[in-house]
């Protein structure tokens, strides 16, 4: 080797090349990232179905995904899990749904959140539960955006045109901790009631922001940050560093031991009494019925409210859990909106088989697992007649 | 925009960085600098580029006042307007809530009930530093210690430049002003590995040492009254290392990127816990600050010149008014008049202290200043007292979360302020071995950089 080439080799290991170096490579592997398919090995099942949606689309379309499944809470609270993963499956239709067929045409619609959509086999959904419950078909129509917003007459109407619900129901979910959030509140909005063609502007609107949105993440969010926060979690084991994660759950016990894990933003929920925003539903109701469609709420309680009564110590509260789903039960029953309020029926259930470990909700998640869904699909069914007359 | 982000280590930086050097023209460069220090600056908030550029075009005309008028009454108002511009800027961004809270409570301990407005003012980011740069450059101008720049841009570059644009070092122009003057001709490679080796140690002390550091005692400081006396040792002496590792980092990566773009900035940290009396803490520690209070405002109040009462009344003054700067609160107040007091106290007993070995002497003025470490951490009295408490009088409770973790943090962290030398005492020329350490440390920087959002540096506030 000639001296040039020593001093070369010299050269190059110097700080001043290499750092500068490593930060060039992060950004064009940052932008390849972006680029290439290779970012579906970086995300889980559950954030790639998400990641890869057509804008203003629920999830990407005809997905058939093979998962395994943890609880939520665990996940938000950096916890050890104490039911074991599952596994499930997650298919989509050509509209971006969880649905496992679209050809048949469909007697109601659910539009919804995770509630609605979310179980960890594709036939264990509540709209498939419930179709089996009363004879035919009911269209998932449920996203994962959160909060849950209420879908425009418009967006209801033509998702139920397309799946070909004709004279039938559209059901909305209302989950108690969603309600009082401001974005749900504000969308209540004197323009969105009365000024003609509002809705038309408001459904262009979301869906450039959409666009924008997916642009944004697309952009400012990296790979190697989810990569790189997942290991880092596992440091944070309340050991070697504290666990930041856990602020976002409230831990509470059954007098058997069992753990339950609260999603610490639904405890807001009963700090105080929220106000109820009927407006948008009565406006829904209003427009669909110009269609020959029923507008059917369904009122999901969350897990503290049912299983509060049944916990060894309970976390203070100002407000009885349930007082808001009922309030709103009354309220929309008063204006003739059909309304099914699921907490009595999922908390005798919960109070009657605890004591046999047999829960409605998963004790590591925020959702109910299949035994509440059953049970709420059997509620609905009960307390909706006209429900089965839609199949005919 | 913070210097461990992913927009500035992939973005900004590198095209900040290359954009400058194919610029050839000195002048192209004061402009891109400046503009890429606005862009950096309105990261935080854009509407606060507007006082920054004020503040600048200020000091700047009055630059050109002081280079054109030689009578000194006209000299004297080329420098009192501005600076009482910008510390009117200063004081009503920083200090106006500050004085209405105080004054509710001066009225309510006098049994008024004064209806004080609160006033919803957004502090602007790094007001403190870049007002301490116009107002030094107007002082030194009026002095004449340095010949006020005709190029706006010069100027505007001075001020505004992105490397200790937020968080200092409070660099004086006299001290860059060398190098300002040949932008044009600096040269690349030269400054190259003495800026990234800056820059990757500055990093790795911010990330790897403070923030971890940081996780530890931020959950366990919020519930400062269960702290064990040994739990609040530790959380302070956490919070002295973190304090030290956040700042000195900024520093470091401050001056590396200095050097990136052929400007030396001046050193702000000379290892302070190595300080063996008060006196040399102040002489190591925010050096660009402590230098400044002492040239615009210890000195021309008499400084050391003048009866024994004379004297403390001028550092007691100094030391306040330094507390006060560093935030709009009584806590800061108190942990400027302590250090003021021991600085006091260290002038009388001199003679004596200095005759005592060096080991006890340091390890007293450390232990010393982690006790005012305590008011400048605490979000109001009570806190204060209660960690004074703890740490002194000796109280049982419940184990902080992590603590064998935060116990080998704070002995790395003593080990390398004690032991190690600084940055500046380093000469950046590094073997092939350590170029890969620096590399594995670069590495579990970004590694912690791309794991957690990134934390603000702690003098940001200030």
């Amino acid at each position: 080797m000639t001296a040039t080439g020593t001093s070369q080799i010299k050269t190059r290991w110097r700080v001043g090349h290499i750092l500068p170096r490593i930060l060039a490579l992060m950004a064009i592997l940052e932008v390849a990232h972006r680029i290439a398919p290779a970012q579906w090995r970086v995300y889980d099942v559950g954030e790639a179905r998400v990641r890869y949606r057509l804008a203003g689309e629920p999830f990407a379309r005809n997905l058939n995904l093979i998962e395994t499944l943890g609880g939520d809470m665990i996940r938000m609270g950096n916890l050890r899990a104490q039911e074991p993963l599952e596994q499930g499956n997650f298919t989509t239709d050509s509209y971006g749904y969880r649905n496992l067929d679209s050809d048949r045409p469909a007697a109601g619609v659910i539009f919804g959140d995770s509630f609605t959509y979310g179980a960890r086999d594709d036939r264990d959904i509540l709209p498939v539960r419930l179709s089996e419950q009363i004879g035919c078909r009911i269209y998932n129509g449920a996203g994962p955006d959160q909060p849950f917003e209420l879908p425009s007459p418009m967006a209801a109407k033509a998702l139920a045109n397309r799946v070909g619900v004709k004279g039938g129901f559209v059901f909305v979910e209302a989950i108690e901790w969603n309600l009082f959030h401001p974005s749900v509140l504000a969308q209540q909005n004197w323009a969105r009631l009365h000024l003609p063609g509002y809705w038309r502007w408001e459904n262009l609107a979301d869906k450039i922001a959409a666009v924008l949105d997916e642009m944004r993440k697309r952009i400012g969010h990296s790979p190697f940050e989810t990569l790189a926060e997942r290991a880092t979690r596992v440091l944070k084991d309340d050991r070697l560093l504290p666990n930041s994660y856990a602020d976002n759950v409230v831990q509470a016990y059954l007098p058997n031991g069992d753990r339950m894990v609260f999603y610490r933003r639904e405890m807001k929920t009963f700090e105080k009494h929220w106000p109820i925003r009927i407006d948008d539903y009565v406006h829904l109701a209003q427009e669909l019925k110009k269609d020959n469609l029923k507008l059917a709420v369904i009122l999901v309680p969350s897990k503290f409210t049912v299983y509060h009564r049944l916990l060894a110590a309970k976390p203070a509260v100002a407000v009885e859990p349930g007082e808001l789903l009922q309030r709103l039960e009354s309220a929309l029953r008063a204006k003739d909106i059909a309304v099914v309020n699921l907490t009595d029926a999922l908390r005798a259930d919960a109070e009657a088989h605890a004591a046999e470990l047999i829960y409605n909700y998963y004790r590591d998640d925020a959702h109910w697992n299949v035994r509440g869904i059953k049970i709420a699909a059997s509620e609905i069914s009960r307390k909706l007649p006209d429900l089965r007359k839609a199949c005919r | 925009m913070l210097f461990n982000s992913l927009p500035f280590l992939l973005v900004f930086l590198p095209v900040t960085y290359f954009i400058f050097w194919l610029l050839k023209n000195k002048s192209h460069r004061y402009i891109w600098l400046s503009l890429t220090g606005y862009v950096f600056y309105s990261f935080w908030n854009y509407k606060f580029c507007a006082l920054m550029a004020f503040s600048t075009i200020v000091a700047y005309c009055a630059g050109l006042g002081l280079l054109r008028w030689s009578d000194p009454r006209r000299r004297f108002l080329c420098m009192v307007i501005p600076v009482t511009t910008d510390l009117f800027l200063l004081g009503f961004f920083k200090y106006t809530n500050f004085l209405l809270d105080s004054g509710r409570h001066v009225g309510a301990w006098l049994g008024f009930d004064w209806q004080l407005p609160v006033l919803d003012i957004v502090l602007p980011v790094g007001i403190s530093f870049y007002t301490f740069h116009t107002i030094s450059y107007i002082i030194d101008a009026y002095r004449g210690v340095v010949t006020p720049t005709r190029n706006f841009f010069e100027f505007s570059c001075y001020v505004s430049l992105f490397a200790q644009l937020v968080a200092g070092p409070i660099v004086r122009f006299r001290q860059i002003e060398a190098d300002l003057d040949n932008i044009d001709h600096a040269d690349r490679s030269n400054h190259l590995d003495i800026g990234w080796s800056f820059f990757a140690i500055g990093l790795a002390k911010k990330v790897l040492i403070a923030d971890t550091i940081a996780m530890i005692i931020d959950p366990a400081l919020a519930k400062y009254a269960q702290l064990s006396t040994l739990d609040a040792w530790l959380c302070m002496l956490g919070y002295t290392f973190q304090l030290y590792f956040d700042f000195s980092g900024y520093s470091d990566m401050a001056i590396g990127l200095g050097h990136l773009f052929g400007l030396r900035l001046p050193q702000n940290f000379d290892s302070p816990y190595k300080a063996v009396d008060i006196s040399d803490f102040w002489r190591r520690w925010h050096i660009s600050l402590s230098s400044c209070l002492r040239d615009y405002l210890y000195v021309p109040l008499g400084g050391n010149r003048g009866s024994a009462l004379f004297v403390l009344r001028n550092l007691m003054i100094t030391m306040l008014l330094g507390g006060l700067w560093h935030g709009a609160s009584w806590t800061f107040v108190v942990w400027g008049g302590y250090h003021g007091l021991l600085l006091a106290l260290y002038r009388f007993a001199k003679p004596k202290w200095d005759g005592l070995p060096e080991i006890p002497r340091r390890a007293a003025t450390f232990i010393l200043v982690v006790i005012g470490w305590v008011f400048f951490r605490s979000n109001d009295f009570t806190m204060a007292t209660q960690l004074l408490a703890a740490m002194f009088l000796g109280r049982s409770g419940t184990a902080i979360v992590a603590r064998p973790m935060l116990m080998a943090m704070v002995c790395l962290a003593m080990a390398i302020a004690q032991l190690a030398p600084n940055t500046f005492e380093m000469e950046h020329r590094w073997s092939p071995l350590t170029t890969c350490g620096f590399v594995l440390l670069f590495g579990l920087s970004l590694f912690m950089i791309y794991g957690s959002k990134s934390t603000p540096f702690l003098y940001f506030q200030f």
